[in-house]
């Protein structure tokens, strides 16, 4: 088994009694992997599975949030900011400031996938092998499978969206080309 | 009472200027972290005081306080 650290993305609005009801559904399963950073506006589910892996991490977890009541809209891979970076790769923050910056390493460090004027946020999934590359660490297997997983999913539940707003006759075409 | 990690997570949620709730009368949940931005902060953090793994709960509120672009409660 390993574990997989992901966020299921869920639409607004959501309430403290759903909150309850995942607490409810997930000490029933395997017990409480999950801390939920949500209110009227949606949010996330954030997760740290085990599994045997990633695609099953991800599909029990999405089962479990939409059986509290919860509506999953998408999954993100475990994103980083600098300081996690440090503590993953074992080095200092000063290291990864230095690696971001060109000034050590090889070069060519991932660019964030969400950037911000400080704690921009990185893919772990990019910088593990990226530090793998570098030879200054090794690749987190976990992470590159979540980061391909979380690509198949998300395509999934576009479509699964998407077939809601088909006519009838059109829906078996799109289960054809998926199929 | 939740485990000593969570604990030490929630504190340094309140050591950055989080506003921690304690919640009552739920089987779970046991606060509600809310973060300096205000209302148009992040969103709140939702923390069950019986999971599986402490440590592994403390590092996802911990992750929480680390993409809270609002610290000092200054907005991005």
């Amino acid at each position: 088994m390993n574990t997989y650290w992901f966020d299921l993305e869920v639409e607004g609005p959501v309430t403290e009694d759903q909150v309850e009801a995942l607490g409810d559904i997930l000490t029933a399963a395997e017990g409480i992997d999950a801390t939920v950073q949500a209110d009227h506006r949606g949010g996330k589910v954030m997760f740290n599975r085990e599994a045997h892996d990633a695609i099953e991490a991800i599909t029990s977890a999405i089962e479990h949030v939409t059986a509290a009541g919860m509506n999953v809209t998408g999954v993100a891979e475990d994103l980083v900011v600098t300081d996690e970076i440090a503590e993953r790769a074992k080095v200092t923050p000063a290291a990864v400031r230095y690696w971001l910056a060109g000034e050590r390493g090889p070069g060519g460090f991932p660019e964030p996938k969400v950037r911000r004027q400080r704690n921009s946020l990185y893919s772990w999934a990019e910088v593990s092998a990226w530090l793998a590359a570098a030879k200054l660490g090794e690749v987190d297997h976990s992470a590159a499978e979540t980061a391909r997983a979380c690509v198949l999913i998300n395509a999934a539940l576009t479509v699964r969206k998407g077939m809601h707003d088909l006519p009838a006759h059109d829906r078996p075409l799109i289960l054809h080309l998926v199929a | 009472m939740p485990a000593k990690e969570t604990l030490a997570a929630l504190g340094e949620l309140e050591s950055v200027g989080w506003r921690v709730r304690l919640t009552s009368g739920r089987a779970h949940a046991y606060a509600k972290a809310y973060c300096p931005g205000g209302p148009g902060g992040c969103a709140p953090v939702m923390v069950y005081g019986t999971p599986r793994v402490p440590e592994a709960e403390a590092a996802r509120i911990r992750g929480a306080l680390r993409r809270c672009p609002h610290l000092g409660g200054q907005k991005p």
